[in-house]
C-alpha cells in the first residue's frame, strides 16, 4: 500500500503513458497533469533523501526540468512511474553529491557521516491534532532516516515509505533482489539500533 | 531443519514485507514461535517498520509548487494553448521575465508612497530589458492595441483595459476570491507603473490617463452591445469614491452580484508591483494565494513588540539570530512551550543594554518571541524575513514608510500583501454594492 496517490489505478484516469504521449504531441495541460500527479511524490523522495525542505524544492524543480528535456527518450519500455523515479533518484543522487562537496570546503565536520546526512529535516509543524509524543516519535524517526547512509535511505523510501516491493525496488534501482534485501535488512538494523529507546513502545 | 536465529534474523525483515515464500515463511514462523529473543526482536522490527511507514508525507507548499511552475514556465518556450487564459498566464510570464533584471523593490516602491504619485529618487536607475522601448513618463503615452501579445517582449503595448460580459453570478465570497482582473492589472503594472518609475507621476498624467481609460472602456462596452454611459457612471463613481488617486481602472466586468446586474471595476494601483517582485512565482499564484489577507502579514502588535525587543540593543544592519536557527525553534515550538512564555517580559533586556548578558536576554526574547509567531501559523518566510530587520526597519514597517525599506534592499512581498482593488457597482441604482476596501 502507498502512501502516495501515485498511481491511483481509477479506470477513467489517463494513464501516465497516454500523457507523456499527449505532451510529446504538443499538448501542454497534458505535462501539467503529470506535474500535479507527481510534485508531492517526488518532493518527498528528495526530502527524504536530502533531508531537508529546501533542497527538496531544488531537487524536486530539476527533476521536472529535466522531465521537459528528457521525455523524448522515454521509451516506454518501462512504466512511465519506474522510469521517473530513476531519474529523481538519480537527481536527487548528483544533488547530494554537489552540496557535499559544497559543505565539505566550508566546513569542517568532523563526524564519518556526510554532512548531507546530518542535516535534520526541517518539516515545519505537524497538524496539531497530533500528540505532542506521537510527533516526538515521527520525528525521531525521521531525523534516524535523514542520518542513514544515502544507500540505505533509498530503499526505505522506496520500500517502506513508498509501497514498492522488493521486485519494483530492484527494478527502479538497478540493482539485484538480493541486494534490495541485505540493504533493506542494514538499514533496519541501523534504525533499530538508533531507535533503541522506542522499542517498548513499538513492541 | 530448524532454522537458527542467525539465518532467522535475515529473514526477518523480507517475513515482514510478504517476501518470503510459503516454505521459508513458515520456518521462520516455527523459528519465532520458539525464540523468544526472535520473537521480541520480530515484534520491535515489525512496529518500527509501521512506524516508518506511517510517517506522514509532507505536502508542498504553495510557495513552492510556485517556484516549481516559475521554473517549469521559463523552460517551456512553446505556448501551450490557444485560450485567452493562457495568453495571459504566458504574457504575464513573459512581462516577468522582462523584469528578472531589474531590483523591483528598488524601482517600482520608489513610486509608491503614502496615498499619492510623487517623485522618484533620482538615482533610480531603470536597466530594461525593454527592446529599447520607453515609456518615461506615467501617461506620456496612451495604450496600444494588444495585437504583439504573443511576443512576450512587448508587454507594455498590451494593456488596454479590458471589457467582459461574463453575466456570471457571484456572491461576496467570490468576490473576496476574484482574480479575473489579475492579468489586467499586470499588464498596467509593466506598462504604467513600472516605466513611470524612471520619471515622474504626475497627477494631471494621471488625471488624463484615467480619462482616457474610461473612454477607453466605454468605447469596448459598446462594442460589446452594453450601455456605454451605465459603464461610465460606474468607473466615475468607483474614482469619486476611492480616496487613492494613484489608481487606473483597468478591468470591467458585466455580472451579476447577488442576483443584480451589476459592472465589477477593478483598478491597478503603483503597489501591483507586488504582483511582480518575487519572480520566482507566477504571479496568477501570487494573488490566488494570498485569500482575502490584505496588507501586513505580520500584525501591528507583533511588530510592536518586535521593536521594543529590539531598541534596546540598539544594533543597526546586524541580525540578531544566525540564520538557519528556524529549526530549533520550530522544536521549540513543536514541544510546547512557546505558547507558555510570557509576552512582554522585555523590561530586563533594556535595563542591561550593553552587558554581554544583556545581548544574551535580548536573543533570548528575541528567540521566544519568534517560535511565538511561528507557533501562531505566521510563516516561516515571514519569520526568516524579520530576522533580518533592525530596529530602524520594523518602525518604518510600523509607519508604512514602505519607499526607505525598498530603497535599504528590504523585499516588501516578505510583508505586505497587495490590495485587491474592486467594486461592483449596481446597474440600477448606480451605487457602490460591494468593494474590496
Amino acid at each position: 500500500m502507498s502512501i502516495y496517490d501515485d498511481n491511483g489505478g481509477e479506470q477513467d484516469r489517463t494513464t501516465d503513458e497516454e500523457l507523456v504521449r499527449l505532451f510529446l504531441a504538443g499538448d501542454g495541460n497534458a505535462f501539467e497533469e503529470l506535474v500535479s500527479r507527481y510534485e508531492s511524490v517526488i518532493m518527498n523522495m528528495a526530502y527524504r533523501l536530502l533531508g531537508n525542505r529546501s533542497d527538496a524544492s531544488d531537487v524536486c524543480q530539476e527533476v521536472f526540468v529535466l522531465l521537459i528535456r528528457k521525455l523524448g527518450s522515454f521509451r516506454g519500455e518501462s512504466k512511465f512511474s519506474t522510469w521517473l523515479y530513476r531519474v529523481s533518484l538519480n537527481a536527487c543522487h548528483d544533488y547530494a553529491r554537489r552540496s557535499k562537496r559544497h559543505v565539505s570546503i566550508s566546513e569542517s565536520p568532523g563526524d564519518d557521516l556526510p554532512d548531507i546526512e546530518q542535516r535534520l529535516a526541517d518539516d515545519g509543524f505537524d497538524s496539531p491534532e497530533l500528540s505532542m509524543e506521537r510527533a516526538e516519535v515521527q520525528k525521531t524517526v525521521r531525523e534516524a532516516i535523514a542520518r542513514l547512509p544515502y544507500k540505505f535511505k533509498e530503499v526505505i523510501f522506496l520500500h517502506d515509505l513508498s509501497g514498492y516491493n522488493y521486485k519494483e525496488v530492484a527494478e527502479i534501482l538497478g540493482i539485484s533482489l538480493g541486494t534490495v534485501k541485505s540493504r533493506l535488512n542494514r538499514a533496519r538494523a541501523r534504525l533499530a539500533n538508533e531507535l533503541e529507546y522506542y522499542r517498548e513502545q513499538f513492541s | 531443519m530448524k532454522m537458527r536465529c542467525r539465518g532467522a534474523i535475515k529473514q526477518i525483515g523480507p517475513f515482514i514485507d510478504g517476501e518470503l515464500g510459503e516454505v521459508e515463511a513458515k520456518a521462520v514462523r516455527e523459528h519465532l514461535d520458539a525464540c523468544e529473543e526472535c520473537s521480541r526482536r520480530y515484534h520491535y522490527m515489525r512496529g518500527m517498520v509501521r512506524q516508518i511507514s506511517s510517517l506522514p508525507a509532507i505536502v508542498p507548499t504553495p510557495e513552492e509548487s510556485y517556484r516549481l511552475w516559475s521554473r517549469l514556465r521559463r523552460e517551456m518556450t512553446a505556448p501551450t494553448a490557444s485560450k485567452p487564459a493562457a495568453r495571459r498566464t504566458q504574457l504575464a510570464a513573459a512581462a516577468l521575465s522582462v523584469l528578472v533584471l531589474i531590483t523591483i523593490a528598488g524601482v517600482g516602491m520608489a513610486i509608491w508612497s503614502g496615498g499619492g504619485p510623487t517623485p522618484i529618487t533620482e538615482e533610480t536607475a531603470v536597466e530594461t530589458a525593454r527592446s529599447g522601448e520607453t515609456r518615461g513618463e506615467l501617461g506620456q503615452e496612451s495604450s496600444t492595441s494588444g495585437t504583439n501579445a504573443g511576443t512576450g517582449l512587448l508587454a507594455a503595448a498590451v494593456a488596454r483595459p479590458d471589457v467582459v460580459v461574463s453575466q456570471n453570478e457571484y456572491d461576496a465570497a467570490d468576490l473576496e476570491e476574484f482574480r479575473n482582473d489579475l492579468g489586467t492589472r499586470l499588464d498596467f503594472y509593466s506598462t504604467y507603473w513600472y516605466p513611470s518609475s524612471g520619471g515622474t507621476t504626475r497627477p494631471a498624467a494621471l488625471e488624463k490617463l484615467r480619462t482616457e481609460l474610461t473612454s477607453d472602456l466605454t468605447e469596448q462596452a459598446a462594442a460589446a452591445g452594453q450601455n456605454p454611459e451605465e459603464l461610465q457612471r460606474a468607473v466615475a463613481t468607483v474614482m469619486e469614491q476611492t480616496s487613492d488617486e494613484s489608481i487606473l481602472p483597468c478591468y470591467a466586468e458585466r455580472a451579476k452580484i447577488e442576483g443584480k446586474d451589476a459592472w465589477l471595476i477593478s483598478a491597478s494601483g503603483p503597489e501591483d508591483y507586488l504582483l511582480f517582485s518575487d519572480q520566482q512565482r507566477p504571479p496568477a499564484m501570487i494573488l490566488a494565494s494570498l485569500g482575502g489577507e490584505k496588507s501586513l502579514k505580520v500584525s501591528e502588535s507583533a511588530l510592536k513588540e518586535l521593536a521594543s525587543l529590539l531598541a534596546p540593543s540598539g544594533r543597526k544592519n546586524a541580525p540578531l539570530v544566525p540564520a538557519g536557527t528556524l529549526q530549533e525553534q520550530e522544536d521549540a515550538a513543536l514541544d510546547g512551550t512557546a505558547a507558555d512564555e510570557p509576552a512582554g517580559d522585555t523590561g530586563a533586556a533594556e535595563e542591561e543594554t550593553q552587558t554581554g548578558e544583556g545581548t544574551a536576554q535580548v536573543q533570548e526574547d528575541f528567540q521566544s518571541f519568534l517560535r511565538r509567531l511561528a507557533a501562531m501559523g505566521t510563516s516561516l518566510d515571514t519569520i526568516s524575513a524579520l530576522q533580518e530587520l533592525d530596529y530602524e526597519q520594523v518602525l518604518q514597517l510600523l509607519q508604512g514608510d514602505w519607499g526607505t525599506l525598498a530603497a535599504g534592499g528590504v523585499n516588501l512581498s516578505d510583508f505586505l500583501t497587495p490590495p485587491q482593488r474592486l467594486w461592483a457597482v449596481d446597474c440600477a441604482s448606480g451605487e457602490i454594492i460591494w468593494s474590496a476596501e
